[in-house]
């Protein structure tokens, strides 16, 4: 371990650290509202409000690349099911946080909770 | 080196890249975040970084991912490991560069870990087009230091023994 291995990982982490508190500060603002877009090839395939006591739902997305079951249970996001062969997407989880994303590369579908209202910068107008 | 010896020596590290890289499809690997592992195949681009010229080094980077393609990969895949196996070798060529004496082998293959993983961020984010991705990185990032100083580690020890090999130059 020399001087320029120890400023590289030092700076890595603290790269890292700062980048996760800032995802981290600006997933649990309050907000408003907070709704799931689906995102299919890039495309905005459905927007959906997320509510504390809303009904379950299952939305099968099926294109030329594949086929992914998204289900939705008291505001909570998973990926039920999906046909590619990593189960990337399957694995991740349920989430339920604004700025967490459920990501399906191999089929170009991208789950987003996005949220608005009551939140003092507008942080998801990119 | 000789030319033959120069090409035998690259078809070498090309297939140990290859077991490496099948091996670690093997591995389970606790799921941390999508896009975590070991990169195994990554000694192979460290070893030959320190033994090899820059553009016999890219041959190998850019043979192992073809072929690593075609026996286990997808075209997506093949995608990833193009952008992140480039980005991380050129950003390592850069730092062995210029940091001469102060840096070894561990900081440049901490650098290359992390470097591929921004790579393949990139890249899925262009294929999904959606930034957001990037929010992943802070993970990767910390997962690339745990693998890349383990790399480091391990390129080390192969290159004490490839040092006895008459033929190899090691810089």
């Amino acid at each position: 371990m020399k001087k320029f291995d120890i400023i590289i990982i030092l700076s890595f982490i603290l790269i890292s650290i700062v980048s996760a508190a800032w995802f981290f500060l600006s997933s649990n603002k309050k907000y408003e509202n907070r709704y799931a877009e689906i995102y299919v090839e890039g495309v905005l395939y459905k927007k959906i409000p997320l509510t504390e006591n809303m009904e379950d739902m299952t939305i099968p997305i099926e294109t030329k690349l594949g086929k992914n079951i998204i289900h939705i249970s008291k505001g909570k996001i998973n990926m039920a099911d999906a046909d590619c062969h990593d189960k990337v997407c399957v694995r991740s989880g349920t989430i339920d946080k604004v700025g967490q994303t459920i990501v399906c590369l191999p089929h170009k579908v991208v789950v987003e909770i996005k949220g608005e209202g009551k939140s003092e910068t507008d942080d998801i107008a990119y | 080196m000789k030319k033959t010896q120069n090409m035998i020596f690259i078809s070498i590290l090309v297939a140990q890249a290859l077991v490496l890289y099948i091996v670690e499809t093997m591995i389970p690997v606790p799921f941390i975040t999508p896009g975590a592992k070991l990169g195994l195949a990554n000694i192979i681009t460290v070893v030959s970084l320190y033994s090899l010229s820059l553009a016999d080094t890219f041959l190998v980077v850019i043979l192992r991912i073809i072929l690593s393609t075609l026996l286990v990969g997808s075209l997506s895949s093949f995608f990833f490991s193009l952008s992140g196996g480039i980005l991380s070798l050129l950003v390592m060529f850069i730092l062995k560069k210029f940091g001469k004496e102060n840096v070894s082998i561990i900081g440049v293959s901490v650098m290359g870990s992390v470097f591929h993983n921004i790579g393949q961020i990139l890249v899925a984010s262009i294929t999904v087009q959606n930034i957001r991705i990037i929010a992943y990185l802070p993970v990767l990032m910390i997962a690339g230091i745990g693998t890349g100083i383990f790399v480091g580690i391990t390129s080390k020890f192969l290159l004490v023994h490839l040092k006895k090999l008459q033929f190899t130059k090691i810089n």
